[in-house]
């Protein structure tokens, strides 16, 4: 007892930026798991984040970092990993371990589905937020060639999720989980952009899928600071 | 905490009068406030005229290069997107060359335009300051005499120390 009272009496400790997507991850899984915690701004623009005090929480200049007491974590997919197992009795079940018929097996659809995320959805999909939001910045134009090439990659990933979600409600199965979460941030940049009306409008349990993920209270507290202005003149 | 990283950023407003644009916005107050403080478009029109023609290099050859560099170096990943290092290695490169003008250059006079400090002058304060900072490549700056001491200089104004508090 006295162990779980010190151990609420440290607050996690958030570092990130919140228009970052890495960190809206992060911030989402917080919010899904209903945690308080300290979120501390990390200066980009001062270059902070490649600096000596905060390259020694973070060696490659990384956000978000997580702070729990004396531990430290960086890479947003292994700080989500570690809330979904250290409170996966509370808040919602991310790694599905609470699944009522053979929880071993959607658990292991949660890891099959966020590794999809990480290896095929993501390498698709970051390079054509990155031409809308950062790349077009200063006076460019998007490099259309770089978001045609991506986006049909993303649309050959997602005739994979259109298939999977004829079956199941979710990726892992027929509840939210992690592998849901995971896709969000990105994905809520992609829908700025005139590339969603047919990667994703163009795919119906895609897009169901997405206004489900996307409409849950925990990301819309974290929607509220994800704000990567594009140039407005 | 909303931040709004790039876009139409900065803006000033005097009283009714909006700008745009940085390079316009310090050329503006240059010229409104040019009888008070430091007169950073020089005396003359000749002079002038130098101080425009170095402005004019930092916005079409030094700037395209070091934003570049500060993109893909200081944001790209951090902000979860791939750096393209073959950009980085070109941009380098370009800057490079930019800067062996400049070493050239102040060799001959103290300044950019002449011997006093300009508006060209400043216009090079914050990407620099990414560049021997975050960015990593103070080298690039270090291996050029002039160009070293100029940085050291213009560097070490109050105004600009002020800036670098905030």
């Amino acid at each position: 007892m006295a162990a779980q009272e010190a151990e609420a009496a440290v607050p996690l400790k958030l570092h990130g930026a919140a228009m970052s997507a890495c960190t809206a991850r992060v911030l989402t899984c917080l919010h899904e798991k209903g945690l308080d915690f300290e979120f501390v701004p990390v200066d980009l623009f001062s270059g902070e984040h490649k600096l000596p005090p905060f390259l020694s929480i973070s060696p490659f200049g990384l956000i978000p970092v997580l702070q729990d007491g004396d531990l430290t974590l960086f890479e947003s997919r292994a700080i989500t990993a570690y809330i979904a197992e250290k409170y996966k009795d509370t808040g919602s079940d991310l790694l599905l371990t609470r699944h009522e018929a053979g929880p071993a097996a959607a658990a292991a659809a949660v890891k099959v589905w966020t590794e999809v995320e990480s290896q095929h959805f993501n390498p698709a999909i970051a390079p054509i937020v990155y031409q809308y939001f950062v790349a077009s910045m200063q006076g460019g134009s998007p490099d259309q060639a770089a978001i045609d090439g991506h986006a049909e990659k993303l649309g050959k990933v997602l005739d994979v999720y259109e298939a999977r979600l004829e079956k199941s409600k979710y990726l892992a199965g027929d509840s939210y989980s992690l592998a849901d979460l995971h896709h969000v941030p990105y994905t809520y940049y992609l829908m700025k952009t005139p590339v969603a009306a047919s990667v994703v409008g163009g795919r119906p349990r895609v897009k169901a899928w997405w206004e489900d993920i996307s409409g849950r209270p925990a990301f819309l507290k974290v929607a509220q600071g994800m704000e990567f202005v594009a140039k407005e003149k | 905490c909303r931040a709004q990283p790039f876009g139409s950023v900065p803006v000033i407003q005097d009283g009714d009068y909006t700008l745009y644009e940085s390079r316009a916005i310090i050329r503006y107050y240059s010229e409104k406030y040019k009888s008070q403080g430091t007169d950073l478009l020089g005396k003359t029109i000749e002079e002038r005229g130098l101080v425009e023609q170095w402005l004019e290099v930092e916005s079409q050859n030094f700037h395209p290069p070091i934003y570049n560099l500060t993109l893909h170096v200081m944001f790209a990943s951090v902000l979860g997107f791939p750096a393209d290092e073959l950009l980085i290695r070109e941009s380098e490169e370009k800057l490079g060359k930019v800067l062996d003008v400049y070493e050239e250059r102040l060799s001959k006079s103290k300044y950019l335009a002449g011997d006093f400090f300009s508006l060209a002058d400043l216009s090079h304060l914050p990407f620099t300051q990414y560049l021997v900072g975050p960015i990593g490549k103070e080298y690039m700056i270090r291996s050029r005499k002039h160009v070293s001491a100029w940085w050291d200089d213009i560097s070490s104004r109050p105004s600009w120390k002020k800036v670098l508090q905030l």
